[in-house]
């Protein structure tokens, strides 16, 4: 495979569901090494275009387009094949962390039986669990608890674990700290990049949050009613072009707009 | 006893503990909160995170969770010994408005409806019913034709809005409000914030905030609770704690908070001496605090006024030596 094409890329991807069209992508990519950020709001299609790519989309959706990962048009490949890629090279980190583990399965035992089934020697699996762990700096008892015995930061140091155990080159985090306290947010946003200089991981974000990815990424798409509206680095957040993105960022909570006197 | 003065409408608590049953007796309160005072044109946020008593300090200060110790009181009395008149007049005067909004409207009932019956409940005349719906949509920013809908068929932003009018319907004095906009869109949330504050300063509302975003605290609240594991660990202005906090817990709240044009903050790591800090006897955030000492912050900590400032206190041994915290360093 040639180094330098991304890793990730989207050409004319267009979602319809029932005759309505609601994702219609030219295009979007992810480098390797990449932190990209996708954001957008509610319905604007963010989380369809996230399922293309895993080929999850809803039995009822039409689509067309091309989507390539690391030189293979996932569009339209066999399912075995398809479970190749999804949940091992591209891994997963939803918002929902603890209903993405198994809540009858010890956290530890769930990473071991994700090993498993992606066929990880039992040779290598110990030594990638305590490396994953390590990476994500997880204490190790942990593994002992059930998904209902873990706050919602360790659940999903437990979801990018496996990630990391199974060597995944992509990561796709959807809304990956939206439901967590601002700072274990902050602890899980520096994993992110931490698992990206130390593992190389290439990293699509896709978030509400527009600020969080603003101080992520190495690049943010705007997405609004399906489509791609602007596209730049972070600095594209002080010079907003798009009425979508300026109406974005004029409403994310400032702490500058602070009620009360001068102390 | 007499009755308290007509128009005292101050909900205070005072050395307020709750414990949940079967905690044992060592084990520290889930809130511990020596003070705290709400009126109409005050607006107080508590701030902390999961598990640290925010919503519990909601529930005592609605009565629906019995203080362990301590007291809530309306109007001079204690809310478990409030009676026929004066209890309708605390249900009235205090109306929490909930995180969930699927939750707090009935499903089979219609907007309108639902309003109607806070109205009712308020002690409005049935007749003037339909006349108080749309005045009440009208000030939450809802088209008239929203009354005929069921909670389903609105947007969560519009079912956020249809759930305060609902409150206002009462005619209340004190909105408790427990993450109103949480899990709304940041532009519905900014409308939501804008429409929270006009109603405060349009009819002289009290507010207490729970919320875990100070930048939703910052807009909305003069007066900021930082509260840590149950403690309150920090109190003051919100303008002093945001510029210059003294607990290291504020100090992480803020860094923690993404802004826009602002790189990210990594979060700082706990200090050598952390792990050493017992956290059952002293400072509960010593585990996760860059600034932990083995001998300062073992010992039990407490909440002492900032240059001899009542309204300023901060729980932390090593704050005078530690001065203002710089967050963003």
């Amino acid at each position: 495979m040639n180094p330098d094409a991304p890793l990730l890329s989207i050409r004319d991807l267009v979602i319809e569901i029932r005759g309505r069209r609601l994702v219609d992508v030219a295009e979007l990519s992810v480098d390797r090494g990449q932190i990209v950020g996708l954001v957008g709001e509610s319905g604007a299609g963010k989380s369809l275009l996230l399922s293309s790519i895993l080929g999850l989309l809803p039995a009822d959706a039409t689509v067309r387009g091309s989507i390539i990962f690391d030189g293979v048009e996932l569009r339209g490949v066999s399912e075995r094949l398809l479970r190749e890629v999804r949940g091992r090279r591209i891994a997963v980190v939803l918002q929902a962390a603890r209903a993405a583990l198994t809540p009858t399965l010890r956290a530890g035992t769930w990473i071991e039986r994700a090993l498993v089934l992606h066929r990880v020697p039992a040779a290598e699996r110990r030594s990638r669990i305590a490396h994953a762990l390590d990476a994500v700096r997880l204490d190790p008892a942990l593994l002992r608890r059930y998904p209902h015995q873990l706050s919602g930061g360790e659940a999903q140091r437990v979801a990018i674990a496996l990630a990391v155990a199974l060597h995944a080159e992509l990561l796709l985090a959807d809304e990956a700290t939206s439901a967590l306290d601002v700072t274990v947010q902050a602890e899980v946003a520096e994993l992110f990049r931490e698992l990206r200089l130390t593992e190389g991981t290439s990293i699509l974000i896709v978030s509400h949050d527009l600020a969080l990815v603003a101080g992520l990424a190495d690049r943010i798409d705007i997405i609004a009613d399906g489509s791609i509206v602007e596209r730049g680095g972070p600095s594209v957040l002080s010079k907003p072009q798009h009425r979508v993105t300026r109406e974005m960022v004029a409403a994310n909570p400032t702490l500058e707009r602070v009620q009360g006197v001068a102390p | 006893m007499s009755g308290p003065p007509p128009g005292d409408i101050r909900l205070v608590a005072r050395a307020l503990e709750v414990r949940y049953p079967g905690t044992a007796r060592a084990v520290r309160p889930a809130l511990a909160l020596d003070e705290l005072e709400l009126a109409p044109g005050r607006s107080v946020a508590l701030v902390g995170e999961s598990g640290s008593g925010k919503t519990t300090a909601l529930r005592a200060l609605l009565g629906v969770v019995r203080p362990s110790a301590g007291s809530v009181e309306f109007g001079g009395v204690a809310l478990e010994r409030l009676r026929g008149k004066r209890a309708r007049a605390f249900r009235k005067a205090v109306q929490p408005i909930q995180q969930d909004t699927d939750g707090a409207l009935d499903p089979r009932q219609s907007i309108g409806a639902a309003i109607a019956e806070g109205h009712r409940a308020g002690g409005g005349a049935p007749k003037d019913a339909s006349a108080v719906v749309e005045h009440l949509l009208d000030e939450v920013g809802l088209p008239a034709s929203v009354a005929r809908r069921h909670p389903h068929e609105v947007s969560g932003g519009q079912r956020q809005r249809a759930v305060i009018a609902r409150a206002l319907a009462v005619d209340p004095r004190l909105l408790l409000l427990d993450e109103p906009t949480s899990g709304l869109d940041a532009t519905v949330q900014i409308r939501i914030l804008e429409l929270i504050e006009r109603l405060r300063v349009q009819r002289g509302l009290g507010l207490l905030l729970v919320s875990h975003n100070l930048g939703v605290v910052a807009r909305l609240c003069t007066e900021t609770v930082v509260l840590y594991r149950g403690e309150v660990v920090e109190r003051g202005l919100t303008r002093a704690l945001l510029e210059a906090p003294r607990h290291p817990y504020t100090a992480a709240l803020r860094r923690s908070v993404p802004e826009i044009g602002v790189p990210f903050r990594a979060p700082r790591d706990p200090s050598p001496d952390a792990a050493e800090v017992d956290t059952l006897v002293g400072c509960r955030f010593a585990s996760r605090c860059p600034h932990a000492t083995a001998s300062a912050c073992g010992a039990a900590q407490v909440l002492a006024a900032v240059n001899g400032d009542r309204a300023r206190l901060v729980r932390c041994a090593r704050f005078p030596e530690l001065g203002v915290l710089d967050p963003l360093a």
